[in-house]
């Protein structure tokens, strides 16, 4: 038997040759290749290089195409729930969104959707429109007339110029309007009853692609006739939707349409009254769910052999413990963003403080609390969901877990690995004990192929072996082992413990320069072009002379040209 | 990860429609049959039926390949399942997966779409073109047999792979390279789907919402002509989306015995997945909206490649895939050719769930389908994509051989095997997958322009 996979082996291992190279690289640059500054740390300023100032005139500056973005599945509820209220919104159903590349918003920009998509959305519209028409407190607030028939057309009209107006983020035009009062006179003499026509019109404005999709095209502006500045209604719809998960309400619409939206300054003043809404919390949430994967956490499939304590509850507990110590960083405490990196505390609630092994803090929800010393669980890297997430269902992975902190903290990508690689670790040899970190550093560094890019991840996550596939501290491994939590990972550094690893990313400016960039995908629904580099340093800089505040660097995006210019539609 | 929600007017049509008194039994009249019952009345052949069935992580070749070639071949371990329904299934070995590039996984799709990967970034990827299902729905479509339900998507496994960031993997039917078919997990949603939504004969709100749907397609005219080109495909998928429902909503209720609404509901658990109930319910729906003409195409994903399923059923706790690339003998002839066999029960309950029930036009389903089965690498371990299997089952309304037989062709391209396939739907069909090289590559294309006769009546 191991003769056949030795044989084919050699020829898949021949043919993955050319991949191998994949890590030879510089991973030590910044995410955008600006050279010179990699590793100057904290306080290089302006990495950009160049012109500084504003990036608008910056002449390497050019904002990305404009398009069409799909509202994702909870922007849809929201939005309804905004227009039409909470009777209309429990009744929504918009199909599932889905990722491309660990982001929702970059599926939203870039894929096409199924039909059986726009059969949910037709069967979300009809049961929103039945259920608004049959409750008094909904209709009464999108049907401001008293019909004198069925078939009234001004009063239809009325209807789908205020729900439409909201709905589709403008007004509609005449050509517009009038198929659709044709459609609700219809429906309301078919069923002899002026509600069902309301029932139908509802229907069509939430279903048109004008509701479902964002349309980011803009107008040329006179100073700048190369791009398109987008539309005040176009712009209060990306911030909106970006800050807070819905599109715009009334009163945000109406100041974007008499040019209160124009200004770098109004931008600022919009966005941060916007960010004290409770939405935007949610917002983030989601955001950080879909990055860290914390959102299947419950659903996480683990050995139960292995790991008897894992269940549904566990996992729900371990997500909302970074959520929670996220929501608190960023906007409680509107703190230095870094401390996710090296935190001593953390957020439990009862089912935590047990796995964790402190008391239970007491009061129901969660506490802020500071774990014991020992477990030296610092920050992010101590949270059980992130240990858990990038685990096997048996066992650790140090590799899923390094991968992760290259990828997703410090926008490193690293390449797939060679086909024909065999990728599991062997058995343990009960009379050759090795752990974890002795297999893989014989298994990846013995060989050429592998070691390129395995010593840019799994180092990073030997450490973080006192953890086991759930999270749960230890002090020898399922072996009996002592674990040995030195690592070093080149271009980045060495270091002997959690704690220390946890100091290192803290310090590192590709962390908070990846967290930029993620938030710019999450905004945009696109990683950045190089013409919008310069915009992207800007946003960089100003977050670390905020004292790495995320909200400030949020502020920053949404004020950013990057977010108020496009280029040709894509 | 689907959370599907019926709606309560959906739940209360369907329950409608499945109600006993509601639908009354009525097969394909024979009046729509011609004389000899081998065609309708109208010169169109019996409804040809098209399946892709896959499974992730390969096969072990050794415990696979059948011993000899040619029909009533030896079934190999790995292919003993299928005893009930070998005389239906060619088993073709030895082709080498034309994909230009390898990520790993990702290469082994190729044996669905005759295209290599696009988009390429890190372990992500999307298809470069469409996958055969689809272009045997457009086929159909296109020889005017049109159904309520172009095609279908089915998945029973939810755990698909997690590292993995495009949509190459975790969706076995695309329309294009960003117009991915997403499965469906739910089967309450499929049933949804093929039997809970049609409009009632007589009821008024068929031509209205139509209607509705005309003014969004309006709409999204209009809108297209500010977009850019890329933006303009999506919004044509789009409109192909609004079409089928339309289609969907003017249709006559299928005049047949509708299977009542499952009551499973495959949810996401952190444990065990049904996978052979949710499999036999899936394969049973897809079998009645087949009888009732409903369909006549679907993809069924059983487990994901690469992905995070977990077989408890054959008594592990780990992860198949993982499982796939420990290469200690014991593990690999242990649980890993435990898995295989598993997944390849799963198949066969499905073909044998169309032999079993008879085709209103005559014979059973599979004697008038063509089910196309293969899997992501040929061995999981390595994840080689050469010598992939393919297997081919069904008469295909007679079109292809039988009783099946084993091919064994190194070095054979399977867009070969894809071509002969999509011709029997569209007889003029003179290429399938990509002819031209891709940019950078100095291998030969992955598509196809000579089909492989061995399996053609």
């Amino acid at each position: 038997m191991r003769n056949t996979f030795f044989a084919t082996a050699l020829v898949t291992a021949f043919v993955g040759s050319a991949f191998t190279s994949g890590c030879s690289g510089d991973i030590g640059k910044l995410p955008f290749d600006t050279g010179g500054s990699a590793g100057a740390g904290v306080g290089g300023g302006n990495v950009g290089g160049g012109a500084g100032g504003d990036p608008i005139e910056n002449p390497q500056f050019a904002p990305a195409p404009g398009g069409i973005r799909k509202l994702l599945a909870r922007q849809y509820i929201n939005s309804v729930k905004l227009v039409l209220g909470d009777v209309a919104a429990a009744n929504a159903a918009p199909p599932e969104d889905s990722t491309l590349n660990e982001f929702e918003t970059l599926a939203a920009a870039e894929l096409a959707l199924p039909p059986t998509a726009v059969e949910a959305y037709e069967t979300s519209a009809r049961d929103i429109a039945g259920a608004v028409i049959f409750d008094p407190p909904s209709y009464a607030k999108i049907v401001p007339c008293t019909p004198v028939a069925a078939d009234d057309a001004a009063c239809h009209q009325q209807v789908i110029e205020n729900v439409g107006h909201q709905l589709w983020r403008r007004a509609l035009t005449p050509e517009e309007i009038t198929p659709i009062v044709d459609i609700a006179k219809a429906a309301g003499v078919e069923y002899g009853n002026f509600i069902h026509g309301v029932e139908y019109s509802l229907m069509v404005l939430l279903q048109s692609p004008y509701f479902l999709y964002t349309v980011e095209i803009g107008l040329i502006d006179p100073e700048h006739p190369e791009w398109f500045k987008l539309t005040g209604p176009e712009m209060a719809t990306r911030l909106s939707l970006f800050l807070t998960d819905s599109i715009p309400d009334k009163d945000l619409l109406t100041q974007a349409e008499t040019g209160g939206l124009e200004t770098e300054a109004q931008i600022r003043d919009t966005a941060r009254a916007l960010m004290k809404k409770p939405e935007a919390r949610a917002a983030l949430n989601s955001f950080y769910d879909v990055l860290f994967k914390l959102r299947d956490l419950p659903s996480a499939t683990k050995d139960a052999a292995v790991f008897p304590e894992w269940n549904s509850t566990l996992g729900q507990s371990a997500r909302m413990e970074t959520l929670m110590f996220l929501e608190d960083l960023v906007w409680n405490q509107n703190g230095d963003y870094r401390d996710l990196y090296n935190a001593n505390y953390t957020f439990v609630d009862a089912t935590l403080a047990t796995f964790y092994g402190v008391s239970p803090p007491g009061g129901a929800g969660f506490q802020k609390v500071t774990l014991p010393a020992d477990q030296k669980r610092t920050g992010f890297f101590g949270h059980a969901g992130y240990l858990a997430r990038y685990s096997h269902a048996a066992q650790t992975s140090p590799t899923r877990r390094g991968v992760f902190i290259s990828n997703m903290l410090l926008c490193n990508e690293i390449p797939p690995p060679p086909p024909g690689v065999n990728t599991t670790l062997p058995v343990y040899d009960p009379n050759n004990p090795k752990t974890k970190k002795q297999t893989l550093e014989e298994l990846h560094y013995a060989n050429d192929q592998c070691k390129g890019c395995h010593l840019k991840m799994d180092p990073f996550a030997f450490p973080l072996e006192i953890y086991n596939g759930i999270g749960k501290y230890r002090t020898v491994d399922e072996n009996g082992l002592t674990l040995d939590p030195t690592g070093e990972v080149a271009d980045f550094g060495a270091f002997t413990n959690v704690t220390e690893l946890g100091q290192l990313v803290h310090d590192d400016p590709r962390a908070m320069n990846c967290i930029v960039s993620n938030l710019f995908k999450q905004s945009m629904g696109h990683s950045e072009t190089k013409g919008e580099r310069p915009a992207i340093f800007a946003i960089q800089d100003a977050f670390e002379a905020s004292g790495f505040k995320l909200q400030e660097a949020i502020v920053e995006i949404v004020a950013s040209p990057a977010f108020s210019y496009v280029n040709l539609p894509k | 990860m689907s959370k599907f929600n019926l709606s309560r007017r959906a739940v209360l049509r369907g329950m409608l429609a499945s109600g006993a008194v509601a639908t009354v039994g009525l097969p394909m009249l024979e009046a729509m049959l011609n004389t000899n019952g081998t065609a309708l009345a109208d010169g169109n052949g019996i409804p040809q039926r098209f399946v892709t069935y896959f499974f992730g992580n390969g096969f072990l070749l050794n415990r696979f390949v059948p011993s000899a070639t040619g029909a009533n071949y030896p079934l190999s371990e790995q292919l003993q399942p299928l005893a009930p329904v070998q005389d239906y299934c060619h088993v073709i070995t030895g082709m080498d997966n034309r994909c230009e590039k390898l990520i790993t996984h990702h290469e082994g799709m190729t044996i669905f779409t005759g295209y290599t990967m696009v988009n390429i970034s890190g372990l992500s990827s999307n298809p470069g073109g469409p996958t055969i299902d689809q272009v045997v729905a457009d086929a159909i479509e296109a020889s005017g047999a049109v159904t309520p339900v172009k095609s279908v998507q089915i998945g029973i496994s939810r755990d698909l792979s997690y590292m993995d960031g495009g949509t190459t993997m975790h969706n076995l039917s695309h329309r294009g390279p960003s117009q991915p078919l997403p499965p469906e997990f739910n089967p309450q949603a499929v049933w949804n789907t093929l039997f809970g939504s049609f409009t009632p004969m007589n009821d008024p709100s068929g031509p209205l919402r139509s209607s509705v749907l005309d003014a969004v397609k309006g709409q999204t005219d209009a809108l297209k002509k500010r977009l850019g080109q890329k933006d303009i495909q999506r919004l044509d998928a789009h409109l192909e989306g609004v079409n089928e429902l339309q289609k969907k909503i003017e249709a006559i209720p299928p005049a047949c015995m509708a299977p009542t609404m499952p009551t499973e509901t495959n949810p996401n658990v952190n444990g065990p997945e049904p996978i052979i109930p949710v499999n036999q319910i899936m394969s049973d729906l897809i079998a009645y909206a087949f009888e009732c003409d409903v369909t006549r195409v679907a993809s069924m994903l059983l487990v994901g490649g690469a992905a995070g399923t977990v077989l408890y059923d054959i008594g592990t706790n780990n992860e198949h895939h993982l499982a796939t690339h420990n290469t200690d003998p014991n593990v690999q002839n242990g649980i890993v050719h435990q898995g295989i066999v598993y997944q390849m029960t799963r198949f066969s309950d499905f073909l044998q769930t169309l032999k079993n029930k008879t085709d209103p036009t005559g014979g059973n389903l599979l004697d008038n389908t063509i089910v196309y089965f293969s899997s992501d690498c040929s061995e999981g371990w390595s994840h080689s994509v050469k010598a992939q299997p393919m297997i081919v089952a069904g008469k295909g309304g007679g079109l292809l051989k039988y009783p099946g037989q084993h091919f064994s062709q190194p070095g054979g391209n399977p867009s070969d095997v894809l071509l002969s396939i999509v011709q029997t739907f569209n007889p003029a069909a003179a290429s399938f997958g990509q002819l031209m090289q891709s940019p950078g590559s100095n291998k030969p294309p992955p598509g196809s322009t000579t089909p492989f006769a061995g399996i053609k009546a």
